[in-house]
């Protein structure tokens, strides 16, 4: 379980700002699921190309080549 | 004589075709099942008796006439509660969309019906193919038929379950992080992800856009590959349908597995995520089938599996937030529990952090496509587990849990989920087969050829066989 790296005070505002309206215990649940979501975004970071471009809709080289 | 319910559609096709089983025989024997079963195994949310039985005296003067259409005419058919189908309530297993009904099919929806099969109903389904197995929805969740106690898996839980049951031929699912491989290697089927882009999402309620595949469940993977035959098609309606040659299913039945090469992800099931040994002893008597057969086996390296996972965890996240966020915060209400908090989870995903996991998708599809220069299909576990007790999976609203499925969705692979054997508890254990995208259609021979080398497929669920007898 990740160490909550937000308050509930501070997740409250988060919520607000999503526009949500949620009971003390719903916002203390959020609080320990966004470390979740932090330890991912910091996963996913790295050395990576500036070339390294977002994959939208990615497409495969061609169908001959995957064959 | 082999029950009506036992047959695949590869048996009874030729049936059909010949005139010695009836549509309407066929049609009513699948109502009756429902009838007598569903209640306790809830698979359906809406059946379609009328609607069935005119569709099945239809094929039967079709086929009558010679107007044969092919392999899946006058064959029963289940779709998941998140396919359109015109003039049919398409609910999503929520509140929200109980009354939504659908001015047009689906493309799929609509290839099936051209094709000539029979829909028996609309499937459970997590709700909005997110939400988990769920008590506060306007129907319950269905329930796995190798035991009641047990959970079917989910997304597309009445999709798994009505064909373990032997209540369709048939079923579509839906999969953005493994919601037809779960339900299959659960239930104890075999469940196809296309290659994304194979199969249209026009008119399927979308979850995760980049993410999404939709996709057939049956008895066998040779069955699979008879639904794909229609399935497979551009749609110049869907912005990620690819415009590519179909893949030769039909050929694909005739040849066998010898001379190919097979790796092994090995450490995604002995490091990188806890296990179960029933599981991994699975795995590994099929590699002994496989071997036997005359394919290579080798291990292979990609990265960790919580690379595949996290990349895709943000993107589904994010994604399913964007499609939700208005009803969500119109009418919270009308979202179950489950639902509500996971795709609330994506409201906290910065813009960068998406964004960054999209270019990390990229460099993950770069990896596998390397793999892929020296094996020619990939194997590893469905999930790592057999089925817990209903309702035990708990809350996943944002852990990045360990998962074999997510894998194929970021890379856009096609992936079959096929039986590997029973646990000693009888729960069905569980292979995942995976290949280049396009080459759905070596992937479902490879299933095919390891469910034909084994005895997997004469085993079904001892409860709806034997009350069977009474109901036909």
């Amino acid at each position: 379980m990740p160490t909550p790296i937000a308050s509930e005070a501070e997740m409250g505002a988060f919520l607000a700002r999503a526009g949500f309206s949620l009971t003390p215990e719903q916002v203390a649940e959020y609080a320990e699921a966004y470390g979740y979501i932090v330890e991912m975004s910091a996963r996913i970071r790295g050395e990576r190309s500036y070339m390294a471009e977002p994959a939208h809709v990615f497409s495969f080289p061609s169908e001959e080549s995957a064959r | 004589m082999t029950a009506l319910h036992d047959l695949t559609i590869a048996e009874a096709a030729p049936l059909l075709k010949a005139k010695k089983l009836s549509p309407v025989e066929l049609t009513a024997s699948y109502l009756s099942r429902i009838e007598a079963f569903d209640g306790q195994l809830n698979a359906f949310i809406r059946v379609l008796p009328e609607q069935a039985m005119a569709a099945a005296r239809k094929a039967e003067g079709e086929i009558m006439r010679g107007d044969y259409k092919g392999p899946l005419h006058g064959v029963p058919i289940g779709l998941k509660d998140i396919y359109n189908t015109k003039g049919i309530p398409t609910t999503g297993h929520s509140a929200l969309y109980k009354d939504h009904v659908p001015e047009e099919d689906a493309t799929t929806t609509r290839l099936l019906a051209e094709a000539g099969t029979i829909l028996l109903g609309k499937l459970s389904t997590w709700e909005f193919a997110i939400g988990g197995t769920s008590f506060d929805l306007p129907w319950p969740p269905a329930k796995n038929p190798w035991n009641l106690a047990h959970d079917p898996a989910g997304s597309s839980s009445g999709s798994g379950a009505a064909i373990a049951a032997g209540l369709a031929m048939g079923s579509m699912g839906t999969d953005t992080g493994g919601s037809i491989r779960g339900p299959a290697a659960w239930c104890g089927i075999s469940g196809l992800k296309p290659t994304y882009g194979l199969v249209s999402r026009r008119g399927i309620l979308p979850l995760s856009f980049s993410l999404d595949h939709g996709g057939p469940m049956c008895w066998t993977s040779e069955d699979c590959a008879l639904m794909m035959e229609v399935l497979a098609q551009h749609d110049p309606l869907d912005p990620g349908s690819a415009d590519v040659a179909k893949p030769d299913f039909a050929g694909s039945r005739q040849k066998d597995v010898k001379g190919l090469r097979i790796g092994v992800v090995r450490h995604f099931f002995e490091s990188d995520a806890e296990t179960d040994p029933e599981i991994k002893a699975g795995i590994e008597a099929a590699l002994v089938t496989f071997r036997e057969l005359g394919c290579a086996v080798t291990d292979v390296t990609l990265s960790p599996l919580s690379a595949y996972g996290d990349a895709a965890a943000l993107i589904s996240r994010s994604e399913a937030f964007a499609f939700h966020e208005e009803t969500l915060m119109a009418t919270p209400e009308l979202y179950g529990e489950l639902a509500r908090q996971r795709i609330m989870m994506g409201a906290f995903i910065r813009a960068c952090d998406y964004v960054n996991a999209l270019r990390e998708r990229g460099r993950l599809i770069a990896e596998i496509a390397s793999v892929f220069e020296s094996v020619d299909v990939l194997i590893c576990p469905t999930m790592p587990g057999v089925a817990p007790k209903l309702g035990d999976l708990g809350n996943m609203m944002s852990r990045s849990r360990p998962s074999f499925t997510r894998v194929f969705n970021l890379t856009g692979s096609p992936a079959l989920s096929v039986c590997s054997g029973f646990s000693t508890a009888g729960l069905p254990l569980n292979m995942q087969i995976v290949g280049r995208p396009f080459q759905d259609d070596l992937v479902l021979r490879v299933g095919s050829a390891f469910e034909k080398a084994t005895s997997y497929r004469d085993l079904r669920p001892a409860q709806w066989a034997q009350q069977a007898l009474a109901a036909e």
